[in-house]
């Protein structure tokens, strides 16, 4: 059966690390989407995709629906494990920019829809993963 | 019974605290705190009450002085959001220094006569950015707000996109 694995925490809290020593992942193995967030369909493919709130920025900033983008990942990975890595951005002041705001919402709630589908969630802090569903 | 549920944007907070008060009895109140100034806050409103429809609440809205919400003793409540009342409280009307102490004492007073009473709050000082000083001040005194509260409360719940993460719960006779 395959593992839908879902990372969670602070920027540079050591999310990768943890994935890397934990689920054994190697760095080709690893699908980075590029500072704007774009990332082609074969490298999401990959067991391990991070930075996730960036793709979820660009599919922000091109209204695509969030549900979709996190259901089209999700299948890519269908008999196969999946380890998703996500920056937790919602924890500051709400911005005055509304692009912003929206891509700030917006991981929220692809954190909630992935969470809910995934068969593990890890919160990592100072470089310390806390399983908070298994 | 208090219970004070935090968390980021859109972590699930609302859903949490709505579950949890979908197991209760009684009168159900939900005190909204959000003023319908802003395009922004539009849509939060209307997809809150959309959420909330059919679940049995009736909406008081108290933007500021939550000491003085007409609820009835022995109900069950549910104030959303912190966020928005301590900004109310700061920003709406005359500067007041004493906000956090304000609502801090407002909310034990009102909580203390409820069957349970959830306030669901929010992080706001994680981002690492310094801003002006009210904003500053802002992020003070919601996390003042916070750690009292918390310290009052029966059980204490951060919403970790939808997984409760249970802070603090006090055990019988504690």
């Amino acid at each position: 059966m395959n593992k839908i694995i879902f990372i969670t925490g602070g920027a540079y809290q050591g999310k990768l690390e943890y994935a890397k020593e934990k689920y054994k992942i190697d760095d080709k193995d690893i699908a980075e989407p590029d500072e704007n967030g774009y990332i082609n369909d074969e490298e999401l493919k990959k067991k391990c995709i991070n930075n996730f709130n960036l793709i979820i920025k660009h599919a922000s900033d091109k209204s695509e629906d969030i549900t979709e983008i996190c259901d089209d990942i999700l299948k890519k990975h269908e008999g196969s494990d999946v380890v998703i890595i996500m920056n937790d951005v919602g924890s500051g002041i709400v911005p005055m920019e509304k692009s912003e705001r929206v891509y700030r919402e917006n991981v929220g709630r692809a954190g909630c829809y992935i969470a809910k589908r995934a068969d593990v969630v890890v919160r990592v802090s100072c470089g310390c993963g806390m399983a908070i569903k298994e | 019974m208090f219970i004070l549920i935090t968390g980021g944007s859109k972590s699930g907070k609302s859903l949490m605290a709505e579950n949890i008060i979908s197991e209760y009895e009684g009168k159900k109140y939900y005190i909204a705190t959000m003023e319908p100034f802003t395009a922004d806050a539009k849509e939060a409103i209307s997809r809150h009450r959309k959420m909330r429809r059919g679940k049995g609440f009736e909406t008081v809205e108290k933007y500021k002085d939550i000491e003085e919400a007409d609820i009835p003793d022995g109900s069950v409540v549910l104030l959303e959001c912190m966020g928005n009342l301590c900004a109310n409280e700061m920003f709406s009307g005359q500067y007041k220094s004493d906000v956090a102490e304000k609502i801090v004492t407002g909310i034990r007073k009102l909580a203390d006569r409820q069957k349970l009473m959830i306030v669901v709050t929010n992080q706001v000082g994680e981002d690492g950015i310094t801003y002006a000083d009210e904003t500053m001040e802002y992020i003070r005194n919601l996390g003042m707000i916070n750690s009292a509260l918390s310290k009052y409360a029966d059980v204490v719940i951060e919403s970790v996109y939808g997984i409760p993460l249970v802070l603090k719960e006090k055990r019988n006779g504690e």
